[in-house]
Order: C-alpha cells, then structure tokens, then sequence
C-alpha cells in the first residue's frame, strides 16, 4: 500500500507540475493569451466569454499569487475556457471527443506492436545469429530510429495515393451514420488501418530489441540448464522459462511507452488526417487557440499518469517484492 | 585533458573497427560532409523560385522542383546544415545535463539523489511533445530551429540521467573510488577523472541516441507546422510537401527526398549505436562466429 501511495502522491506532484507550466509559459511572454484570442474572434466572442477565459488561464486582477488560486480552482472545477476554433463550445467537450479516436488508433496501435515485437524478439533470441535475428533486429531498429512522420507520409503515399488501397483520410465513410452496426464498424477498422501501421512501423523495434537483449541475458541462467536437463521441450523452455522472466521489464516499459505512442499518434493523425487529439492540436496551433492547445498538455499528462498508475498495479502484482512494506 | 582526447580516438577508433559501426560512420560522414559543401554543391540558391513548379527529376533539376518552384536538391543539401547542427546540439546539450544530474545524483547519494532522481522521474513523465507545443506555440513568432532544439533538449535529458545514474552508482562501489578519497581527492576531481572515464560507453551511447531523437524529433515538429516555416530544414520541406498537396498532384520527390536524407540519418546513427552496445556487451553480438563458438559448447540446438 506504502509503495502505491507513494506513487499516486507523484503523479499528483507530476500533473499538478503540468497545470502550473500551463500558467506560467504564457506568463513569460508579452500579452495574455486570453485577449489575443479575444482579438482574433473579431467579435464572435462576448465580453463574458472573454472574462471567463481570462478566468480559465488566470489573468485576472491581483497579484500573481491570486491568479494562481483563480486558475487552480477554475481547473479543479473542470473548467477549461472556451475553445476558440469551436466556438462557443468548451475545450473540454472536444478534448474528449477527438480523445477516443486517439486511443483507438494508440491503443491498438501499441497492443498490436507489444504482442508482434515481444515475440519477434523472443524468436530472434532464440535463433541468435540466425538470419532472422541478423536482417529482422537490425531492420526493426532502423525502422524505430526515424520520426513517425517520415513513416505515416511515405504509407500515405505508397498505398492511399499510388495503389489508392486505402482511403487518404478521416476515420470514417462520411457517407455511413455512426453507430453500432458492421458496416460503420469495418469502415473505422478500414480507415484506421494505414494509421495504426505507421504507428506499429516505428514502435515494434523498441519491443523487439528490448525483448531480445533481455533474453538473451537469460539464456546463460542455471534454471534454464536444469529446465533442459529435465528434458522439458524447447518450445516449453522458450515459452514457459525464457520468455516468462524476460517479458517483465517489457510489461513495465509498456506503461511508460505511453507517452511516446500518443506523440507518434499525433504526426500520424496529421499526415491521414485523422480527427484524434493530434490532428486538432495542430488546428489549435493554425488558430492559436491557446485554451484549447494548454488543454491537450493536461488530457496528455493524464493519460500518461494513469497508464503508469496502471503499470505499477500490475508490477505490485507480477513483483511480489513490492508488496513488502 | 590529452589523456581523455587520446581515450575518445580508441573510442572511436573501435567503433569504426566494428562492421556496423563502420557503416554509420561512414553514412555519418557523407551527411555530414554533404551538408558542410552545401555552398559548393547546390546548384541553386534554396529559397528562390529557380524553375517551373513540380519539374520532375531531371538534367536542369537533379532531384526536381517543388510545388513553389524551388530546387529540391538545394533545399535538402542546405537542410541538412540546419537539421545536422541543431540535432547534434540539441543532442550534447541534453547529454550534458544528463551527466552533471546523473553522476551528482549516483556519486553523492542520500537527499541529494533523493531530490534528483525526483526531479529526473517528474521530467520523464510529463509528455515531451505536449510540452514542447505549449511553449513553441506561445512564441508569438514561432519557434525557430534554435529555440526547438532547446526545447527538446529540455525535455528529453531524464531518461540519459536516470542510466548515468544508475551506472554511477554501481562504479562508486569500487574501492579505487574509496582509495581516491582517502587520499584526499576533492569530489570534483573522484567524480571527473575516476567516475567519468567508466562511463565513456554510456555517455556516447546516450548523446547518440540523443541527437537521433532531437534530430527526428525536431524534423517531425516542423512537419506538423511548429517551427518557423521560413526555416530551410528537412522538417520545413516535409512541411511544404504537405501543405502544397504536392503528393497528391504527383510530386512524391517533394517528399521522398527529405524523408531518404532524415531515414539515413536515423540509421547512421542507429548503426554507430549498435556498435558501442554490442561492444561494451559482447552477448548481444548476432555475428555467426558467435554462434559457432555457441555451438562447440554444444548449448544450442
């Protein structure tokens, strides 16, 4: 219980960090944002909904400390400000919305490169020096040491703009209503496919490498001669012994790869132009909609708290010496 | 100082030993040297209109116009100048904090590397990207090349300080260290000349992997339109390939050729990499003498 107290008490620590760099950045430029944004809506925006998003990025009257504690209330009362690109609707409505595209396309996304990349890496462990370790390694971590967005582009235009096998962007046929039937389903599957494989491209060799240097660390340990020597199968050893210890410190990176696959989200939903969190961060930068692109650094940080809250509970269970207090 | 010199020409000399690591050092060289005759070798200015729009490759534009009628081989040759030097920047930048963080953390220990390894762990936690679009977009101008690079540097500093650390601390166990301490060495000079020389293989591992992130990192900002778009970047010019839809008319050389020059980057780096892991841990060499001399012990099947 001390350890998860612990934890959670710095993931407070981390997120209420973030609020205040939200506070403190535009503070460090000339003007607030609030009226800049005031200036831009060229009167679409009443005096009051420029009051309150004064209010939501705390320049009030005051000193600086009293518009700390406007802001930290306003932002522990859900409110943050009004978007300007969607006026008038708040931030927080279309954070939400353009949230569940991104983790759809993140989440499996990163499923799909965890499960290919941990057995691509078991394998190329287990045949060391064979010549799928030799050529799939080293291709793995090529394909890793590059930006998301060099992948997404050239995917876009090999197989949506030459082949045109798949579609150049959205995440579904405009011309089907949403809703809970095959032909919607297998549409958002459909449009989703280019995107997730951009994703799982530069992903899958930070699995492999990582899931085959830890193996190959094992492979010298005793319990494994001794598995041999009682004349267990490879397929068993491999499966049950190796893979078994050497997929830890993978399951704990799969919390904190969080992060990273969110960013990889983001340049592959500008290039497919995908309506996740990504594609209207970048509409929010166009727009300068400040509420809006402050907004998305708290929606990140809590995805990423919560995915390593999520790590750490499944550490306490797999690490039994955790649970000492 | 002559000592460390000659310590980092071993270094480097046995990397370029190592087959991979010939490779990225000779890939490296090529960008790099590529970028540096910018001057001499582009045969256009790169930012003015020098050709009719979207010329396919060709005899009067090697690697073809964009969309603006710029020369795309100019472009790239002087991209490269802007992207390599802010990378490499951005990269040692981040290594050194690392270092001063990670070492003074593992070395001294007790609050100090309480309160350290805290702030390491708040860093590697808050989303770098998030953060870098918070700060470059408050810039009324725009973030120019420069300023991204600080900003990566910034942000992505934790995780090299958290394996300096951790290395740190398992060479402060040996008893030189203690030795050098009871001989009245000041911190400074333990942490300088015993500490520092252990880690040479982390350190570079570190600023490699380091530019390689800073480098792609700061070409995927400017591609999604977080930098200045007057910049001549490779980021810029991915940018530009994107928002003149030069893709879809048909120009794929718009893009190709900024993307092949950030891939080999990658992999140049990538490989040199390999090299220094596969030398400071011989076990993860995938070489087949490796295998054979596996085999004469008669462990693989």
């Amino acid at each position: 219980m001390k350890f998860l107290l612990r934890r959670a008490l710095f993931y407070l620590v981390a997120l209420w960090t973030a609020a205040s760099i939200n506070f403190i950045v535009p503070r460090l430029m000339p003007g607030d944002p609030a009226t800049r944004m005031f200036n831009r809506a060229k009167g679409k925006m009443s005096p009051e909904a420029l009051e309150g998003l004064k209010r939501a990025f705390g320049f009030t009257d005051g000193n600086l400390w009293d518009q700390y504690l406007t802001y930290i209330t306003q932002l522990l009362q859900g409110e943050l400000g009004i978007s300007m690109m969607f006026f008038p609707e708040p931030v927080a409505d279309k954070l939400l919305y353009a949230t569940w595209w991104t983790l759809l396309l993140a989440g499996s996304a990163t499923l799909l490169s965890f499960a290919l990349g941990t057995l691509m890496g078991a394998i190329a462990a287990w045949r060391r020096g064979g010549r799928f370790d030799l050529w799939g390694t080293q291709l793995a971590v090529l394909l890793q040491s590059t930006t998301p967005a060099v992948v997404a582009l050239l995917l876009f235009w090999g197989f949506a703009v030459e082949w045109q096998l798949f579609p150049l962007g959205r995440a579904y046929n405009i011309y089907l209503s949403p809703g809970l039937n095959w032909a919607f389903i297998g549409s958002v599957l459909y449009y989703a496919a280019l995107p997730v494989l951009s994703i799982v491209v530069i992903s899958i060799g930070q699995w492999h490498f990582s899931m085959r240097n830890n193996m190959i660390n094992l492979l010298d340990e005793d319990y494994l001669l001794l598995a041999r020597a009682k004349g267990l199968s490879e397929r068993r050893i491999l499966t049950q012994y190796a893979a078994r210890n050497a997929i830890l410190p993978n399951l704990n990176a799969f919390a904190m790869s969080v992060g990273l696959v969110l960013a990889g989200s983001l340049f592959t939903e500008v290039v497919f132009n995908y309506p996740g969190l990504g594609l209207f961060v970048l509409k929010a930068i166009q727009a300068r909609d400040y509420a809006f692109i402050q907004g998305q650094l708290l929606f990140v940080t809590l995805g990423v708290l919560i995915s390593n809250f999520l790590g750490d509970l499944l550490n306490l269970a797999l690490d039994p010496r955790l649970r000492v207090d | 100082m002559a000592e460390a010199s000659t310590g980092f020409i071993t270094f480097v000399r046995s990397i370029w030993r190592h087959p991979k690591g010939r490779i990225g050092l000779l890939l490296l060289l090529l960008l790099v040297s590529l970028s540096i005759l910018a001057p001499v070798l582009a045969p256009y200015p790169p930012d003015r209109v020098v050709g009719v729009p979207l010329t396919p490759p060709g005899l009067e534009h090697l690697l073809g116009t964009t969309r603006l009628g710029k020369d795309v081989l100019s472009q790239t040759l002087y991209g490269g100048r802007v992207s390599l030097s802010v990378g490499f920047f951005a990269g040692l930048l981040a290594t050194a904090v690392a270092l001063v963080i990670g070492v003074a953390a593992g070395y001294f220990g007790g609050w100090i590397d309480e309160c350290l390894t805290f702030f390491m762990n708040l860093v590697l936690v808050l989303p770098a990207i998030a953060l870098i679009i918070v700060i470059a977009s408050s810039l009324e101008s725009g973030a120019g090349p420069l300023m991204i690079a600080l900003i990566i540097a910034a942000t992505s500093w934790a995780w090299e300080g958290r394996l300096l650390r951790a290395q740190t601390l398992s060479v402060r166990q040996r008893e030189y260290i203690t030795a050098a301490r009871v001989v009245g060495e000041p911190h400074w000079r333990v942490m300088l000349m015993h500490i520092v020389p252990n880690l040479t293989s982390l350190i570079t591992s570190c600023f490699v992997l380091g530019t390689l992130y800073c480098i792609v990192t700061e070409a995927g900002l400017e591609f999604i339109g977080i930098g200045d778009p007057q910049a001549i970047t490779w980021g810029v010019q991915l940018l530009h390939a994107r928002t003149s839809n030069a893709l879809i008319v048909g120009g794929w050389w718009e893009l190709l050729v900024p993307s092949v020059m950030i891939l080999a980057t990658g992999a140049a780096l990538a490989l040199i990499n390999f090299a220094v892991d596969e030398m400071s841990n011989p076990r993860l060499q995938a070489h087949r003498y490796w295998v054979g001399a596996q085999k004469q012990g008669g462990e693989e099947p």
